[in-house]
């Protein structure tokens, strides 16, 4: 007789696969947040993705690892998310204006620099923009499930994510119906429903640890201001509840 | 799984805020762990004949005939992720798992599978009985696998 196996070395493995293969941890918080930072180049700058990735790039080598830019982000001084955003939008400007001084006219932006307007400096915009908090809200909610996702698998409690999927994820879409409880039972070999349900509330618990976690990630900030900036997400998702996607 | 077309109002109610999560640090949560503790299924080697063999933790600790090697299993189990930060399963449920996996082998097997002197584990084995969401056939049994009280053949 055995008990589900757990492979912890898997856990930390894939906690660890970014940072082991990129120089440090902000270059893998640009790339586990790269979606909603694109979208939004494409959307400001009315650019394509193509050229949306290369600017991104050039942000992360120039900004991140050169200058250390995150560094300079503090908590009390605005959202983390809006700091990185301006930081984001000067780099481009920047180098649209010194694209512009050498005459190399074909790397603009569709959009004028006079339409965009002057932004400010990372640290005095706190002005949100919505479609980015609700693509990077919605992104952190992916890389949330993924890691759930995956402890689940490697700690032999597939049943914790069964239930979870089962009964919550399904009805993400707004077409398909949650299993029911008696349907739980017979794809999970419960006793009862009561321990489906048990179970369910053991999964949403791990999926709250598990965005407290990742949020920390990318704050590095003490307890209260990742509860701030939770409560901000769920804010954010709760008031574009009619919104899809970004489009470019 | 791809978000992207997801309803974003639906991603909001899968977020807890921390006055809901406090409450969930409550003895309910841990009832819930520990009633999810119970449901773990467990595999039996295709030699070990299907009916003689618990399917999960919770049949196990009623088992009328226990093997001392899946009292030891068990407790492995619990030890591992009492102490991981990744574990699924709340620290106040698999301690308890491990007590009691240590005292009914004691109780029921007559064997010790522990290094734990009597009264760290007696120290253990209390806490446990403390617990109010441990049912009362298996409190009933724990309190007699008190290291005070002699250990009982199988």
């Amino acid at each position: 007789m055995t008990l589900p196996t757990t492979r912890w070395s898997e856990i930390d493995a894939a906690d660890q696969t970014d940072s082991a293969m990129r120089r440090d941890a902000l270059d893998t918080l640009l790339s586990r947040y790269w979606l909603p930072l694109r979208a939004h180049l494409e959307r400001k700058f009315q650019i394509d993705t193509s050229h949306a990735e290369d600017l991104l790039q050039s942000f992360c080598l120039e900004k991140i690892l050169q200058k250390k830019l995150l560094g300079l982000a503090d908590p009390d001084r605005g959202r983390f998310r809006t700091f990185l955003l301006n930081a984001l939008d000067h780099h481009v400007l920047n180098q649209y204006r010194a694209d512009r001084a050498l005459k190399r006219r074909p790397s603009e932006p569709l959009v004028s620099l006079d339409e965009v307007g002057d932004v400010s400096s990372p640290e005095e915009n706190t002005q949100p923009d919505t479609q980015f908090d609700l693509d990077w809200a919605r992104q952190v909610i992916q890389v949330t499930l993924d890691r759930m996702r995956t402890t689940c698998e490697v700690s032999g409690a597939r049943q914790v994510w069964g239930v979870f999927e089962g009964r919550l994820l399904r009805n993400l879409y707004g077409h398909t119906p949650p299993l029911s409880y008696d349907e739980l039972v017979e794809a999970h070999g419960f006793t009862s429903a009561e321990q489906a349900m048990n179970t369910l509330n053991t999964a949403k618990r791990m999926f709250n640890r598990t965005l407290r976690s990742i949020v920390t990630e990318y704050l590095n900030a003490p307890p209260h201001t990742v509860e701030e900036e939770i409560r901000q997400l769920k804010d954010v998702l709760l008031r574009n509840g009619g919104l899809t996607h970004s489009s470019a | 799984m791809d978000l992207i077309q997801a309803n974003p109002a639906h991603l909001a109610e899968l977020i807890e805020l921390e006055p809901e999560i406090r409450r969930d640090a409550s003895s309910q949560a841990s009832r819930d762990a520990w009633l999810a503790c119970l449901a773990l299924p467990l595999t039996s080697p295709s030699d070990v004949a299907h009916s003689d063999c618990p399917h999960n933790v919770g049949e196990l600790l009623r088992h009328p005939a226990p093997q001392a090697e899946w009292f030891t299993a068990l407790k492995d189990y619990a030890k591992h992720h009492a102490h991981h930060p990744a574990s699924p399963l709340l620290p106040s449920a698999v301690t308890a798992v491990y007590y009691v996996a240590i005292g009914l082998a004691r109780l029921r097997c007559g064997t010790s599978i522990t290094q734990l002197s009597d009264q760290e584990l007696a120290k253990g084995i209390r806490w446990t009985l403390k617990q109010n969401w441990i049912d009362e056939d298996l409190r009933e049994d724990l309190a007699r696998a008190l290291p005070n009280s002699a250990p009982q053949p199988p």
